[in-house]
This record gives structure tokens, sequence and C-alpha cells, in this order.
């Protein structure tokens, strides 16, 4: 088996074709000529590459290979499910941020003073704003997804809470929407329509 | 698209350096991966049954691919989920990829364990980069191929690691060394019909240049794909004018022949 190594090269060639989709023999003659340390190694892919016909088209109509699919399908399932190194990078990351620390987290990312927001995002209590998860992503450098999966394996492990009411107790299995954990935080005006709009930002 | 700056980590010297090379979603794509990290379990397990990419609730690979790496999902049952619809892909894409270059199945002989073994190239190429975003988050397609051609490479420098003729010499009347290619008749330079008949030889060998010996490959490249003079060739290629001609002309025979095994 190959070993997938993300070398110098690979990067080199990955991204000429991000951006020459359809690279032509010339762009192929240039590359070579301006990379002569791995020439030989973009031979072997120019030529692999040119004989090959692009695959530029959506494969919705293409026949699954059951067999294939059926052998394969349990390395797939391992792999990503023992995939935690991701998560636990968050984890890692967000116990710098205690205590004096959140209210600075808060503010760098465009909280202000609403550090009790922040704390309920991270619980997994509120849905996260996608912009407000790039903004702790790119603070933290994790990846995205990741920092959504560890607030929302957060909320998960929460212990159930007891309640004291003399109505009917109402368990939410569900983290609240952000505009409602705005205006819960009693957040108005000016600032709450700030705050809110991060849900419809990408930044 | 992509950022500036390549975050490298050092590996042993002699090593190949590991690079994870930072990309940025276009804008549609940050869109879709907005909205698909709004889904709540019981949505994003219905999305992910959704297999055409025009229907309605369809994740696109890129994403799916975000949430492998990852292991992004609400429950155990939706991260199985994920990485069932990501191998559907990629065994969907492999068969693709095979039917439209059905000359490469026939010249690697591929077989099933090869499908198999292609497949897992892959899938350890989508979980092998560190980078925030990877290529294969932006350009699902294009990563893909790239990892199949791969395997065929590493198929090719195997064939090619045994002993080839070059490596053959013996030594002329004055006791200096002569490589076998060297020893074999030269033949004049082609001549217009017989580079045309190699072109179109090439076009039409579905990968059959690259089961050829690596010096007959690189000489085919540089002379017909590159449009390379033969002494240019040479020059690229390290060996002499002659030796040029000798793997152009090897070349040609063998893909009359046909590639066998």
């Amino acid at each position: 088996m190959t070993t997938p190594h993300q070398t110098e090269i690979s990067v080199l060639i990955e991204d000429f074709l991000h951006s020459n989709p359809n690279p032509s023999r010339q762009d192929w003659r240039a590359l070579i000529e301006g990379n002569q340390p791995f020439s030989d190694q973009i031979l072997d892919y120019a030529q692999a590459y040119q004989q090959s016909h692009s695959m530029s088209q959506e494969m919705d109509d293409e026949l699954l290979d059951e067999a294939l699919f059926n052998v394969t399908k349990s390395q797939a399932m391992a792999l990503v499910s023992a995939n935690n190194e991701p998560l636990n990078k968050v984890v890692a990351e967000l116990a710098r941020y205690k205590g004096p620390a959140a209210r600075d987290l808060a503010a760098s990312l465009g909280l202000a003073e609403h550090v009790s927001l922040l704390n309920q995002v991270i619980r997994g209590d509120v849905l996260a704003p996608y912009a407000l998860l790039k903004r702790i992503a790119l603070k933290l450098h994790v990846q995205i997804a990741a920092v959504a999966q560890t607030f929302s394996v957060n909320f998960q492990n929460q212990p159930v809470r007891a309640f004291k009411s003399a109505g009917k107790p109402a368990l939410t299995n569900e983290p609240i929407a952000w505009a409602k954990a705005v205006q819960d935080a009693g957040i108005k005006g000016a600032e709450a329509e700030r705050l809110i709009a991060l849900e419809k930002a990408l930044d | 698209m992509e950022k500036e700056g390549i975050e490298g980590q050092e590996v042993d010297q002699g090593e190949p350096e590991i690079i994870h090379k930072e990309y940025l979603r276009p804008h549609f794509q940050e869109i879709a991966f907005r909205d698909a990290l709004r889904l709540n379990e019981v949505e994003l397990l219905r999305s992910l049954k959704v297999k055409k990419h025009s229907d309605l609730g369809f994740v696109s690979t890129e994403i799916l691919v975000t949430f492998a790496r990852v292991g992004y999902g609400h429950s155990r049952k939706c991260k199985d989920q994920i990485a069932l619809a990501l191998n559907e892909r990629i065994v969907k894409a492999l068969g693709y990829f095979l039917r439209i270059n059905s000359g490469w199945a026939y010249s690697f002989n591929v077989s099933s364990e090869s499908k198999q073994e292609i497949v897992s190239t892959a899938w350890l190429g989508v979980m092998a980069s560190k980078a925030s975003i990877s290529f294969a988050e932006v350009n699902f397609l294009t990563f893909i191929q790239a990892r199949f051609l791969d395997w065929f490479i590493s198929q090719t420098r195997l064939k090619n690691s045994a002993p080839s003729v070059d490596e053959y010499s013996a030594e002329d009347e004055n006791g200096e060394s002569l490589s076998m290619v060297e020893q074999v008749a030269d033949e004049n330079a082609k001549t217009p019909e017989q580079q045309a008949e190699l072109k179109e030889l090439v076009d039409k060998s579905q990968g059959g240049v690259l089961a050829l010996p690596k010096k007959q490959r690189d000489a085919i490249y540089y002379h017909i794909e590159c449009e390379y003079t033969q002494a240019v060739t040479a020059k690229h290629m390290g060996c002499t004018e002659k030796s040029v001609r000798t793997y152009l002309r090897l070349g040609l025979e063998t893909l009359k022949k046909g590639i066998r095994k």
C-alpha cells in the first residue's frame, strides 16, 4: 500500500491542479521546468494525469460496486470513529481559557462583555452561530467542525438536571437557538441586533 | 484560494517532509458547510440518504470529508453514516475512474484486491492532512483522482524497481562503460510519419504508456507530450540522443504489441 504522505511534491501538485483545473501540456511543462528538483516525480504524475480522463462529472448515476463497498466499509467507519485527535485538541485549547481568560476570549471573539453567552455555547446549551464557531476555530487553531462537535459532545455529556417545580418539568434535548439565548440574556437594542446578525454571517 | 504560507513539521532527515497546506472554502461551499453544521441528528441522517447532488438536502462530498476528518456526528450512528456515505462516494469515484480509463484496469491488472487497496489508500489520504481545511475539502474530485493516480504511479515504480536494461553495461574497446541501451543499434531520427504514429499510439494507449519502463515512458513524455527535440529530451534525461531514439523505438514497439504482463 502506498503511504499517503502529504509531501512537498503532493502539495505542489495539488496546488497546481487547484489553480489549473484543466492543465494543458504547456502548464505541465512549465511546472516541470520550474521545479527541477522534483521534475522526476512531477513527470510521473504529469504522465498519469494526462493519460487519464478528467473526473469532472458528477457520479450520481455511477453504479455502486456493492462488493467493494462492503469490504471497505469497516475500515471507513473505524477511521472516522477512532479519530478523536481534533476534538482532544479543541478541549485542550479551551481549557486554557478559564476564569478571567474566558472574558478575554469572549471579547476577542466579538462577544464584548457577554462571557456568559460564550460559556453557554461551550457547554453546548446554545447553538453557536457559524461565524462564532469560525472565530473560535481561528483563535484556537483548530477545525470549525471539531469546535462544533466538541460543544455537541459537551451538551450530551451534561448530567440530567433535577427540577424543583410545581409545574411539569421540561427537559431540553436540543440546544437553544442563538437568538433566543441573546434575548434571554437581556441584551437589547443595537447590541442584540449585532449579536443576532452573527447567525447569518460567514465572517 | 489558498492561504499564503505552508505549515510544515520536520521529520527525520531522509523522510519526506510532511506538509499541511491550508485552503479556503469557496463562498458557495462555505454556505453549504454552515447550513450542514446547523442540522440536528435526524436532519443530518436524512440528508446523508440523499444520493443525487441535484436533490434537496444533498451533502457535498467536500463536507463529508470535513466531517470524517474531525469525527463529526451527533452520535455514533451519525458518524458511521457519514463514513459510509463517504465510502460510497469513494467507491463510486473509483468505479467511474476505471470506467472512463478502461485501458488502465487492463494494463495494471486491477483485481478486486487492488481496488480495495486503492480505496484504502484514498481513505488514508483523506485522513492524512492536519490542515484546518485540506485540499480534499475544497476540491474532492481532483483530490480523489490524484489519490487514484498515486496508486497507479506506485505500481509503475514497483514495476520499474526491478533492474532495468539501463543498469547493465559493458566496456567498449577503450575501456569506457557503455549501457546496454547504448549498444543497441541506432536508428535514424524518426520520420514525421513515425512521429505521428507514436503520438497516435500514446493517445490511444489509455494508460499503456504508464506500464512502460520508466526511461521509455519519460522519453515518450518529453518528446511527444512536451514536444521537445530529441536533443533537449536527452538533456532532461541525462543520456545521449542515441539512447533517446532507442527508448522511443522500444516504447513504440511495446505499445504496438500491446502491454503484456
